[in-house]
């Protein structure tokens, strides 16, 4: 029940949700949180692809959702590393480099 | 031994996820996010979902690694070290028992949840009526093609936003930097984007093309030309647009204008806004996903390869 | 038939984890991009071979566009940083590794 259902992808979406959070409450440097956030995405769509799954295919809806959730995911991707990119350029005239700032002396 | 097999692939999916996210070095964290999304392809292989392993598979490849492995370089230029500041221990300990709970109810929901195809009985007796086969297509220009519409336009605001972030000094320049400096490099990328740019166009063509009726369409192509563009881009076979580029613009918008026209004109035509006229679907649905596929690769190739850098001093006053 | 081919498809899913080992161990980053590429070959091999014991074409497609892209993320970086032909970083040596 457990194997042939997809349940297997769904568990390991559920434990990578997990573990990003995890990632992103720890670590300080924003590419790495950035990483986080992708890897709990990817957790979702895992979650819901193998909820879809069926001997016969897999559910064209959670399918489309899961595209465009790909979609969106690389922008927010792309759009976080140049605001990451930005703010090291920005800010390394007065203040720590990124990551160490919100770590007091 | 299908089941082996499942179990093998999200065994190694969560360990390279916990490498990718724990490891000391950024670099490596970042080499193993794109082993990861290499194996998350295969997963979505493995449930029988082909057009999302496509997406997967292209997006991954040539746009997200793209983007954070420049980025890398560029915060390593700037004199970011990447260097990893250790938490304190407490706060540590209750971000796990924190993020254990909730992995645990998630983990339990969704085993309560028994896993089924339930909506492929809602959309097959509709696909005839539109002429298409792939049920993906279907659900994606058909009957959602709210949410596709404006995700389109969604790729288009991450792009103004992301440009809207450079720096004054470099917004009149044209952006050519991302140009390989080594010559030996720059040559062997030129000579690439020879052999890979036709490929990538035939096969961009073709998934539209066969994405009526088996997997693929317009995000899938999309994906592989903006891929293409990345190699041309850094073997100087494509030179980068200036943000005011008209041709850069028209190419970012001919699919969402194109979607949103057709969508008004079903609204004009007697139906609601985004209903296909009778007889016109399958026609309609692979224009708009011809012209999507356009924006998407553009939209996707600029967002990873990210807004103009100011100029070194140097490289600044020749380019003047 | 159909077994023998997922058993095809396990080895090399295998042969990926040895790949996954290196790039872990490094110790440079070029060891890791090179080994992470060598992670993708191996994806394109589980997929010929997931496509041909589920008898599904549209796999084949997945495993075309992955050797299609499979160099791109690898250009990006080889292409060193703004400026650094010019600054401190010695030829041959990205100046990422760490």
């Amino acid at each position: 029940m457990l194997v042939e259902g997809g349940h297997v992808f769904a568990v390991t979406g559920a434990v990578l949700a997990g573990l990003g959070f995890y990632s992103f409450l720890v670590k300080r440097h924003p590419i790495r949180q950035l990483l986080a956030a992708n890897v709990v995405g990817a957790g979702v769509f895992l979650m819901l692809g193998g909820l879809g799954r069926s001997p016969g295919g897999a559910d064209p809806f959670a399918q489309a959702l899961v595209i465009t959730g790909i979609v969106i995911a690389v922008a927010l991707s792309a759009l976080g590393a140049a605001m990451v990119v930005r703010l090291a350029a920005c800010g390394d005239k007065d203040e720590a480099p990124l990551g160490e700032k919100r770590e007091g002396p | 031994m299908s089941a082996a097999f499942d179990i093998l692939l999200c065994l190694m999916i969560l360990a390279t996820a916990g490498i990718a996210l724990f490891v000391r070095g950024a670099f490596a964290a970042i080499a193993f996010f794109i082993a990861f999304g290499n194996l998350l392809g295969l997963a979505w292989l493995a449930l029988g979902a082909v057009n999302v392993a496509l997406a997967e598979i292209a997006v991954g490849a040539g746009v997200t690694g793209v983007a954070l492995i420049l980025a890398c370089s560029r915060l390593f230029e700037l004199g970011d070290n990447l260097a990893d500041v250790r938490t304190p221990l407490a706060s540590r300990l209750g971000s796990a028992a924190l993020c254990l709970g909730f992995t645990v109810m998630l983990a339990g929901v969704v085993l309560t949840i028994p896993p089924g195809d339930r909506l492929s009985k809602v959309v097959a007796p509709l696909l005839p009526g539109l002429g298409i086969e792939n049920p993906v297509t279907g659900v994606l220009l058909a009957f959602r093609g709210y949410d596709t519409l404006l995700e389109t336009f969604v790729l288009l605001g991450a792009l103004v936003a992301a440009w809207s972030l450079t720096p004054d000094a470099s917004r009149r320049l044209p952006p050519t930097t991302m140009v390989m400096t080594d010559p030996t490099s720059r040559i062997v990328a030129e000579a690439f984007t020879r052999l890979l740019a036709p490929a990538a166009l035939i096969i961009a063509a073709y998934l539209v093309w066969v994405g009526s009726d088996l997997p693929g369409g317009a995000f899938q192509a999309g994906a592989v030309l903006a891929g293409a563009l990345v190699v041309a881009t850094l073997g100087g076979v494509v030179v980068l647009p200036r943000l005011d580029s008209l041709a850069a613009r028209i190419a970012l918008m001919v699919g969402p204008l194109t979607f949103l026209a057709i969508g008004l004109a079903g609204a004009a035509l007697g139906g609601r806004f985004l209903a296909y006229p009778d007889g016109l679907e399958k026609t309609l649905i692979v224009t708009i996903e011809y012209a999507l596929a356009i924006s998407i690769a553009a939209g996707l190739a600029l967002l990873a390869i990210g807004p103009p850098q100011p100029m070194p001093n140097n490289a600044r006053a020749d380019a003047r | 038939m159909s077994e023998a081919f997922m058993l095809a498809a396990m080895l090399v899913l295998v042969s990926m984890a040895a790949a996954l080992l290196r790039a872990w161990r490094g110790p440079t980053s070029v060891d890791r991009i090179m080994a992470v590429q060598l992670v993708g070959t191996g994806m394109v091999g589980v997929a010929v071979a997931l496509g041909a014991a589920r008898n599904e074409a549209g796999m084949l497609d997945a495993a075309l566009v992955a050797t299609l892209l499979a160099a791109v993320a690898v250009s990006a970086f080889v292409r060193r940083p703004e400026g650094a032909a010019t600054s401190h970083s010695k030829p041959n040596s990205p100046s990422l590794d760490r």
